[in-house]
């Protein structure tokens, strides 16, 4: 290792500090490695220092230590050595989309065949890219034919769809011909389904039925996700609420189905009218973000995982999400999720 | 009004600039190759395709043609009307007829302003090297023959040479079973002087063989309107994308990270731009080990999502934001 030259992390490779640990994000691959506090200063506070700069700010005593580090982390390829610092700016962390509404989750429900032109051409106006379309009843395969076509003119790239039954025959014909159908979740599933729809990766199956969204907002290590979207958009904006928007079975309008306040329902109103009359209190949550929120602002994890406002330890807006079981002081998971208070 | 010409396929990036260009309320229109082929009709003169009409047109955004090939290759019938020799002969009669329409929707045009030009689409490599040259941007010895003796030469001369396509890239594809197709690409291959000695033929067709230079990084910029957008590319570390970083390691990605070229790089490669005449671009250059900036080569129609994404330099946006800027200047 040449010691004249300046250590640096690749710009994807970014730290975060939480009140006992540090891990750093490496948003390009997707993974996260936890590093000591000592490495983290070193590539932090002391950027701006050549390897012997380093050194000898922490004394000889230490080199073999630092550079043995220093390799290791080269070798992960977390690190790049430069002797022109300057050339290599940090990652811009601002998050911009052209969407009004970025994501959009809409249960079936009997308000839907009436208002399926006026929400389709609000789908089209708010720009949304993601639709997850959620059945609680079985459905038929002209109903849902009829919903994916519809859908085509507006400018969602893709579709999660969460299913009582899937009813097609020809399960690869149905996925060429609806390459935006990103993902499918069987719900209730018998044993022959499970075994039938094994091979497919677009596909999952759950045995238990889902009814109802009282299932979300579980916080644990295998939800988090490292990626430059989410990373970014964390910074400066609620990572599960930010331009969400959500038709419940019932027609109500809300932020995410699972928080009480509706906005409004469909059959009175339409999703833009809800956006320009109601836009303060659309976006009350969109704005929190985790540096914000009690326990996650002290959380390594904080810009990797996603939020909960509907399930929260208190009445307190900033308070932390009710199903997370991390405690960032001692850097410990507890093995069972804590119950209301 | 901004044109957009584009096609119908695999064209994420158009995609996104036009989301940006509703958010901006910009006025534009999308005309795919593909529909100008098979929609419009060309009458005494005038460009009959829905609302189009070519007056209105202050800007043109020229991405990309079509996504089909003139001919259908999996329909058998044109060989069995024509037998094997003719249908090149057909491909070249049905290009040209092509050709010519193309040219009279770009007669049409020819007084916008064009992101790329149309005679700039397809970029001449040999011609932009000697003008990067000229401005003061370094390029690695090349020579062009098809003689095996004078690349011998040449060979010894620098420690190990490349070979890369002249014009652009062919990609080939081959069906393997009925849905499955495997595409061959031609990748920049590196040889060193013992491999010409023993692996090539007296004389060859004629080929474009550059000195390879050993890098510390590749750089890929995105020029924009006198702006340059940089991103370093590590790829000397693995063995795969040593010599060609398209030959993706997708299991472990080359790290990819925001770059500032050094000044006087930068004013270099904006003057090449602007003297070559593109308004747009992708350009290729290499951080060589022993600490110089070498020009390569530069895709005129450029990919630059590749940027965008990974340095989140929202390039999709600052696109959008060009074309509405330009098209209110020509209002």
């Amino acid at each position: 290792m040449n010691k004249s030259n300046y250590i640096r992390l690749f710009a994807n490779c970014i730290p975060v500090k939480g009140a006992k640990n540090v891990i750093v994000c490496d948003i390009q691959r997707s993974t996260y490695f936890e590093i000591d506090m000592v490495l983290h200063d070193i590539l932090v506070a002391h950027s701006n220092k050549t390897i012997e700069e380093i050194i000898e700010f922490y004394g000889k005593e230490y080199e073999d230590e630092i550079l043995n580090q220093l390799d290791q982390l080269q070798k992960e390829e977390l690190v790049h050595l430069t002797t022109e610092n300057h050339l290599f700016p940090k990652l811009d962390l601002t998050w911009e989309t052209p969407s009004v509404i970025t994501n959009m989750i809409i249960e079936y429900g009997d308000y839907f065949q009436e208002k399926e032109t006026e929400i389709v051409n609000d789908l089209i106006k708010l720009g949304v890219q993601y639709l997850e379309l959620r059945f609680y009843v079985d459905v038929s395969n002209e109903t849902l034919q009829n919903i994916l076509q519809s859908i085509q003119k507006t400018k969602i790239v893709g579709i999660y769809l969460v299913l009582q039954n899937f009813p097609y025959e020809d399960i690869d014909k149905f996925l060429i011909e609806n390459q935006r159908v990103m993902s499918i979740l069987l719900s209730n599933a018998t044993d022959a389904e499970d075994e039938r729809y094994k091979d497919y990766n677009k596909i999952s199956v759950v045995k238990h039925k889902i009814v109802n969204n009282k299932n979300c907002g579980i916080i644990c290590q295998n939800s988090f996700q490292v990626n430059l979207d989410l990373f970014t958009e964390s910074q400066q904006f609620n990572s599960c609420l930010n331009k969400k928007l959500s038709i419940i079975e019932n027609g109500d309008i809300k932020n995410c189905p699972s928080i009480p306040e509706a906005l409004g329902n469909i059959k009175e109103t339409t999703l833009t009218e809800i956006f320009d009359s109601k836009e303060e209190d659309v976006n009350k949550y969109w704005n929190i973000t985790k540096d914000q929120i009690e326990v996650c602002k002290d959380c390594e994890f904080r810009y990797i995982c996603t939020d909960c406002r509907a399930f929260r330890e208190s009445d307190n807006i900033y308070s932390k999400p009710l199903k997370c079981n991390y405690n960032p002081y001692n850097g410990k998971w507890e093995d069972n999720l804590r119950g209301s208070k | 009004m901004i044109l957009i010409i584009s096609k119908s396929e695999m064209e994420d990036t158009t995609n996104q600039v036009m989301d940006w260009l509703d958010t901006f309320n910009g006025d534009y229109y999308r005309l795919n190759g593909e529909d100008f082929m098979n929609k419009a009709d060309i009458i005494n003169g005038q460009i009959q395709f829905e609302s189009f009409n070519s007056e209105a047109i202050t800007v043109i955004w020229n991405r990309r043609w079509s996504s089909r090939g003139l001919i259908n290759f999996e329909n058998e019938e044109y060989y069995d009307a024509l037998g094997a020799k003719n249908s090149s002969t057909l491909l070249r009669s049905l290009r040209q007829e092509n050709g010519i329409l193309r040219s009279f929707l770009h007669s049409k045009l020819n007084s916008k302003v064009w992101t790329t030009r149309p005679e700039k689409t397809s970029a001449n490599k040999i011609k932009n090297l000697e003008i990067a040259k000229s401005c003061n941007l370094s390029v690695p010895e090349y020579i062009i023959t098809s003689n095996k003796y004078k690349l011998s030469q040449f060979a010894k001369k620098h420690e190990r040479i490349i070979c890369k396509p002249i014009s652009e890239t062919p990609f080939f594809s081959s069906s393997i079973e009925n849905d499955i197709v495997e595409t061959l690409i031609l990748y920049t291959k590196s040889f060193t002087a013992n491999q010409i000695e023993e692996e090539i033929e007296d004389t060859f067709f004629k080929s474009l063989f550059q000195q390879q230079i050993i890098k510390e990084f590749e750089i890929r910029v995105f020029y924009l309107n006198d702006t340059c957008y940089s991103m370093a590319i590590f790829s000397q570390n693995d063995k795969q994308t040593q010599v060609d970083f398209r030959n993706y390691n997708d299991a472990k990605p080359n790290r990819t990270v925001p770059f500032i070229l050094p000044k006087e790089v930068e004013e270099n490669v904006k003057k090449f731009c602007r003297k070559a005449e593109y308004n747009i671009g992708s350009l290729d250059l290499i951080k060589s080990t022993d600490g110089k900036y070498y020009f390569l080569e530069i895709n005129p129609v450029g990919q630059f999502g590749m940027v965008s994404y990974p340095c989140n330099y929202n390039l999709e946006k600052k696109l959008a934001k060009y074309l509405i800027d330009e098209n209110k200047k020509v209002k």
